[in-house]
């Protein structure tokens, strides 16, 4: 995976966490996929950068700050059910429990997708 | 910079950075507050079109405005910034893009201005001297 050979050197990765990194962000593009959701080459790499990111929160139990609740009304209710289906498969795969928090962040990168297309 | 002030573009996930705008301005710099959602991702585009001298970011992860000014324009940037101290490190470095986690006071923006308006002036002296 091309992006992920770039993300490993800006974002200092562990080569030995690269094929556990390779794996989620597979099943996660499957889930995009499923969806037609289509990111430009820039937005695919921040995407990929934010659940990788997402992924070692979780692992170091890092809580996001700040209170999102009024962002989730400019959000289609489409695009939150995507995102929470992809912080769903990632909570479960690192036995987390899921934060709201994190399902807007992720569902604002697939409608930025879907509103700034290149 | 423009009329002799620094000019800093901000862009948050959640469309904030208010108080980091309020700082800057307090400090003597020009902010450029990007309104709306994923105001991140638009950081570099708006920092080219502004002529910009920094770019700060703000999400999660405080990596994406970062990542996709440095990939887009070839910005030197540092993500993942988790306090105020590590981003004047990174300014002091030559980063011209900071990207932090939700940071949202006026302290950041004021004391990042303040250090890009010294860098700015030891520059200027140092261009004189040559």
């Amino acid at each position: 995976m091309e992006i992920l050979k770039v993300l490993q050197k800006k974002l200092d990765l562990n080569e030995n966490d690269l094929p556990e990194f390779e794996a989620v962000l597979q099943e996660v593009k499957d889930i995009t996929e499923k969806y037609h959701i289509q990111f430009s080459e820039n937005a695919e790499l921040v995407f990929d950068a934010h659940i990788i990111s997402f992924i070692l929160r979780l692992k170091s139990k890092e809580v996001l700050n700040g209170k999102f609740d009024d962002c989730q009304k400019e959000i289609e209710s489409s695009v939150i059910s995507i995102a929470e289906e992809i912080v769903t498969y990632i909570c479960k795969r690192y036995n987390s429990e899921m934060d709201k928090a994190e399902v807007l962040l992720i569902a604002i990168h697939i409608q930025a997708a879907l509103v700034y297309r290149e | 910079m423009k009329d002799g002030k620094v000019v800093i573009v901000i862009g948050d996930r959640m469309g904030k950075g208010l108080h980091v705008a309020a700082g800057i301005e307090e400090a003597g710099g020009i902010a450029i507050h990007i309104p709306g959602l994923a105001a991140d991702l638009k950081l570099g585009d708006v920092m080219v079109q502004e002529n910009a001298d920094l770019g700060l970011s703000f999400c999660g992860s405080g990596g994406a405005g970062a990542l996709m000014a440095e990939n887009k324009y070839g910005m030197k940037s540092t993500h993942h910034l988790r306090s105020i101290d590590a981003g004047i490190t990174a300014l002091k470095k030559g980063s011209q893009v900071l990207g932090f986690g939700f940071i949202d006071n006026k302290e950041l923006g004021r004391r990042v201005t303040e250090e890009l308006i010294a860098l700015k002036k030891k520059e200027q002296e140092n261009d004189l001297k040559e």
